[in-house]
C-alpha cells in the first residue's frame, strides 16, 4: 500500500462525525453503512481508501457500522455482504441477528460497536486490496425474511503500512 | 519442550464381499460396515457458526510430561471457555468417516463345479472395524480473565505486546513451546488476545479434556503456523463445521482424490496414505478434502438422547461403588459407538472414556498391583465387582494398603460437570444446526504458514462418506478352479477401470494383498479446485484424463469408459456360450 492511502484514511478516520445521506428513499426505513477512526470511535463515511485493520487471528478486516433511521425499535436479521466491484466476487457473507433500538433525538439508531468485516485470508484467487470493494447490509424481518432496508458503500481496502508484505500475501488470495 | 504427539492409531479394516450367484449383484450377505483406519488427527475440531459467533470444540492431542503440558489459541475477542468431551468427537469419527465398499458381481457360472477354491476372498464374514470467571484484582493489565475449570487453569490474555505477554506465560508457569516467539507475531495486535492454558497441579495428561471456546468472529480459522512449532510431518487436521451449509476451505484449495488409488480391496485401508500423496499434488499443500458434507441428522440424539444419564440426585444416593458403577452403565455413561453392521449385526462398542475413568480413578484407583498386570481403568469398572470381589479374595496380596474413597455426591458433582453437560450442550448443537461438513488434510510443519479459514457454500452438493465399487469376476461359462484366476474387472465410483486378465490372486485378504490399480504411476487426486462462498467449484487441475490413460496404458480415458483386456476373443465366445446356457435355462418364477 502507499503511504498517502494510510494518511487519507487517518485524515478522514480524524474528521469526526460528519452528515452522510442515507440510501433509502424517504419514507422508509434508511439505512447508512459508515465506519470508524482508528480508535473504533464515531461514524465516518465508508467510501475511498480504508485501512485494513490486523485482527487478533492474523488475518485482516474492516471495521463497519451502520445507521438506521425511520423505524420501530424490533429484531432483525442481519445479511452482510462485501463483494469486489470489479467482478462482483464474493469477498464475505455473514449473517447475524441485532436489535434496533429506540431512535435517538435526531430519529436515527446507530450499531453501538462496529462490527469487524472480515477481509484476509481472502478467498482463494481474489485480491482484496487497493480494488474498490462494495459493503452491503441488509436488515430483514427475522420471521417473514421481508427485507426492511438496504444500504451498500464502496471503500478501497488498503494493506497498512506496519505490515505490509504479511498484509500483501494473505490478502492477495 | 515435549512437543504434542500425533498417536497414529492404525486399526485393521475389513474386506469387504458380496456374493453372488450369475451375473447378479445380491443382496444375500450384508456387508461389515468398512470404515478407512481411522488415523489420529494432530488437531481435531468441530466449528459451528452463526450470527458473528464461532464456538469451537477442540481435542487437544498431546503426549509428554503434564508439567510441560501448555497450549495458547489466538482470539479476536474474549472468550468463553468449557469444557468439551471426547465422545463428540469419537462420535463424529465414526458416523462420517470414510468407507470404501467393495461388492462382488460373480458374471457366469461361477460355482456351478464342486470342490471350488474361493481363494481368502471367500470368507468375508470376519469383521474387525478399523477400525463466571473472575478477573484478578492484582494481576498485571495484560490479564483479561484468570481461572480454573475442569483439569486446566486458563488465563486469557491481551495480546497487545508479544513481549509482555510470553513473559508472563513464563512467571505464570504456562508451558510456552521452544520456537513460539518467531511463530506468535502476526497474531499480536491491540483488540487481540491468547486464550492459555495448562494442566492445575496434580492433574496428569490423562485427565487433558476437549476445551469449548466461544467467540465473536464471523469465520472460523485454526492458527495452524503457531501450531506448526510444535507439529509433526504429514500431521493430519480433521475438522467438522456446523451451519447451513457446505464447508467450504475459503483460502485453501479443495481436492477431490482418485478413488483408483485406493486400496479397496482391504475397503481403503492405504487411505491416509493417499490423502497424504493427493494433499502433496496441491500448491502449497494448502489444500482440504471433504469427506463427508450432508445432514446433521446422523448425529442428532447421539449424545443428548433422551433419559440418558439419569439423574444427578439419583446417583449420588448409591449405598456401594458397585450400584455406582451399575448406574453409570446402564444410564448411558459409557461412550457406544455404532460401528456399522456386521455379519451377525450391528457392531457396538462400549468403553470408559477418559473423562469417565480420570473421575472415578480420583475416588476408586485402579490398584497399583493391577495396573502393573495391565489391566486398564475400563477393565477395572467394567468388572469392578470381580476385581474387588472373587479376585481380591484369591489374590489379597495384590491388593495391600489399597482402600478407595467413596463419596457418590461429590463424584456425581464431578461426573456431571465434566462428562454430562458437555455431552449434552454438544448433542444439542446436532438439533440447532442441519449441516455437517467433515474436511480433512495433512501438512508438514513447513508448509504451516497460512491459516486456514472456513466458510460455507449452501449450494454445493452433498459428499457421502460411503463409497461403493463393483469387482465382477467373469467366470464364463464353466467357472474355473480357482475364482482368484479368473479374468476380473474393478469399477470405482468415479467410473475407473482396471482389469485383472490373470485374476486378483487366490488370497486377497487385507493380510495380503492383491495387485491393485494403486501400483499405477498416476496422480492422487481426480481434480484440485477452488470453491468460493457461491457457485460451483472451479477446478484448476483437472487430473481424470491421465488417470485414464494411465489405468488404461495411454489407450483409453475414464471413467465410463470400458477396457479392452487379454483374451477378449476367448472372453466373447464365452460370453456367447454362457447366453446359450441362460437362453436353455428354464425361467425361474
Amino acid at each position: 500500500m502507499n503511504r498517502a492511502a494510510l494518511i487519507l484514511a487517518i485524515g478522514c478516520a480524524a474528521c469526526g462525525d460528519v452528515a452522510i445521506e442515507p440510501d433509502a428513499a424517504p419514507g422508509s426505513m434508511e439505512l447508512t453503512l459508515g465506519t470508524v477512526d482508528l480508535a473504533g470511535q464515531g461514524f465516518l463515511p465508508l467510501a475511498g481508501d480504508q485501512p485494513l485493520i490486523p485482527g487478533a487471528q492474523g488475518g485482516f478486516h474492516i471495521w463497519v457500522k451502520y445507521r438506521v433511521r425511520g423505524h420501530a425499535p424490533r429484531m432483525v436479521m442481519v445479511q452482510r455482504t462485501a463483494r469486489r466491484v470489479e467482478d462482483e466476487r464474493l469477498i464475505l457473507r455473514a449473517d447475524g441477528a441485532a436489535e434496533l433500538g429506540d431512535p435517538g433525538p435526531d430519529g436515527s439508531w446507530e450499531l453501538a460497536s462496529p462490527v469487524p468485516s472480515f477481509m484476509c485470508p481472502s478467498p482463494l484467487g481474489v485480491k482484496v486490496f487497493d480494488v474498490p470493494v462494495r459493503f452491503t447490509i441488509q436488515l430483514a424481518d427475522p420471521e417473514t425474511g421481508e427485507i426492511l432496508a438496504t444500504g451498500s458503500a464502496e471503500a478501497i481496502p488498503r494493506c497498512p503500512a506496519e505490515y505490509l508484505e504479511f498484509c500483501m500475501r494473505i490478502c492477495s488470495g | 519442550m515435549k512437543t504434542l504427539a500425533l498417536v497414529l492409531a492404525a486399526l485393521s479394516a475389513l474386506i469387504v464381499t458380496t456374493f453372488a450367484r450369475d451375473a447378479h449383484a445380491c443382496g444375500c450377505f450384508t456387508p461389515p460396515d468398512p470404515s478407512v483406519p481411522v488415523v489420529q488427527a494432530g488437531e481435531r475440531i468441530l466449528f459451528a457458526r452463526d450470527s458473528g459467533n464461532v464456538t469451537a470444540h477442540i481435542q487437544i492431542q498431546y503426549a509428554g510430561d503434564a508439567a510441560e503440558f501448555g497450549w495458547i489459541l489466538p482470539l479476536p475477542s474474549v472468550p468463553t471457555l468449557e469444557l468439551g468431551t471426547d465422545e463428540l468427537f469419537n462420535q463424529l469419527t465414526t458416523q462420517t468417516q470414510p468407507k470404501y465398499r467393495l461388492t462382488r458381481v460373480f458374471e457366469g457360472d461361477c460355482f456351478s463345479r464342486g470342490g471350488i477354491n474361493l481363494g481368502g476372498f471367500g470368507s468375508s464374514g470376519d469383521s474387525a472395524e478399523g477400525g463466571p470467571p473472575q478477573v484478578p484484582g492484582n494481576s498485571g493489565p495484560i490479564v483479561v480473565v484468570q481461572d480454573s475449570i475442569g483439569p486446566y487453569d486458563y488465563a486469557v490474555l491481551r495480546a497487545h505486546s508479544r513481549v509482555e505477554m510470553l513473559d508472563w506465560l513464563e512467571r505464570n508457569r504456562y508451558f510456552v513451546p521452544a520456537g513460539t516467539d518467531d511463530v506468535v507475531s502476526p497474531y499480536i495486535h491491540d483488540g487481540a488476545y491468547f486464550l492459555a492454558l495448562k494442566l492445575r497441579s496434580g492433574k496428569s495428561v490423562g485427565d487433558l479434556q476437549p476445551v469449548v471456546v466461544k467467540y465473536a468472529s464471523d469465520l472460523p480459522m485454526i492458527p495452524i503456523v503457531l501450531t506448526s512449532v510444535a507439529a509433526q510431518p504429514d500431521m493430519g487436521i480433521q475438522v467438522w463445521m456446523l451451519g447451513e451449509g457446505r464447508a467450504i476451505p475459503r483460502n485453501y484449495f479443495h481436492t477431490v482424490i482418485n478413488d483408483a488409488k485406493i486400496d479397496w480391496f482391504t475397503a481403503g485401508a492405504n487411505y491416509n496414505d493417499v490423502i497424504i500423496e493427493a494433499t502433496r499434488e496441491a500448491e502449497g499443500r494448502h489444500t482440504f478434502v471433504t469427506e463427508y458434507a450432508g445432514s446433521s441428522q446422523l448425529m442428532r440424539q447421539l449424545l443428548d438422547a433422551p433419559g440418558r444419564f439419569g439423574s444427578k440426585s439419583e446417583l449420588a444416593t448409591q449405598t456401594n461403588v458397585f450400584n455406582f458403577v451399575n448406574y453409570l452403565e446402564s444410564h448411558g455413561f459409557l461412550t457406544t459407538l455404532n460401528g456399522g453392521s456386521g455379519p451377525f449385526g450391528p457392531i457396538v462398542t462400549q468403553s470408559y472414556s477418559s473423562q469417565l475413568t480420570a473421575i472415578l480413578g480420583l475416588y476408586i484407583p485402579v490398584p497399583p498391583a493391577l495396573a502393573e498386570r495391565g489391566v486398564t481403568p475400563s477393565q477395572f469398572y467394567g468388572q469392578l465387582d470381580y476385581y474387588l470381589g472373587t479376585y481380591r479374595g484369591q489374590y489379597p496380596e495384590q491388593f495391600i494398603g489399597y482402600e478407595y474413597d467413596y463419596r457418590p455426591a461429590d463424584m456425581a458433582d464431578d461426573l456431571w460437570e465434566r462428562v454430562v453437560t458437555p455431552t449434552v450442550e454438544a448433542g444439542a448443537l446436532f438439533s440447532k444446526y442441519p449441516y455437517l461438513t467433515r474436511l480433512y488434510t495433512t501438512l508438514s510443519p513447513e508448509q504451516m504458514n497460512r491459516d486456514p479459514v472456513f466458510s460455507q457454500n449452501t449450494r454445493l452438493a452433498d459428499v457421502n462418506n460411503v463409497h461403493e465399487a463393483t469387482l465382477t469376476i467373469h467366470c464364463g461359462l464353466f467357472g474355473g478352479e480357482d475364482i482368484g484366476k479368473l479374468p476380473a474387472t474393478l469399477k470405482t465410483e468415479q467410473g475407473y477401470e482396471f482389469e485383472y486378465s490373470n485374476g486378483v490372486g487366490t488370497n486377497a485378504s487385507p493380510f495380503n494383498p492383491q495387485p491393485l490399480p494403486i501400483d499405477v504411476v498416476m496422480p492422487a487426486s481426480s481434480r484440485i479446485e477452488i470453491v468460493g462462498e457461491e457457485g460451483a467449484a472451479r477446478v484448476v487441475v483437472d487430473n481424470r484424463e491421465a488417470i485414464g490413460d494411465a489405468l488404461d496404458g495411454g489407450c483409453q480415458a475414464a471413467p465410463a469408459s470400458r477396457t479392452t483386456r487379454g483374451g477378449e476373443l476367448l472372453g466373447l465366445l464365452m460370453l456367447a456360450l454362457y447366453g446359450m446356457r441362460h437362453a436353455l435355462r428354464p425361467r425361474q418364477r
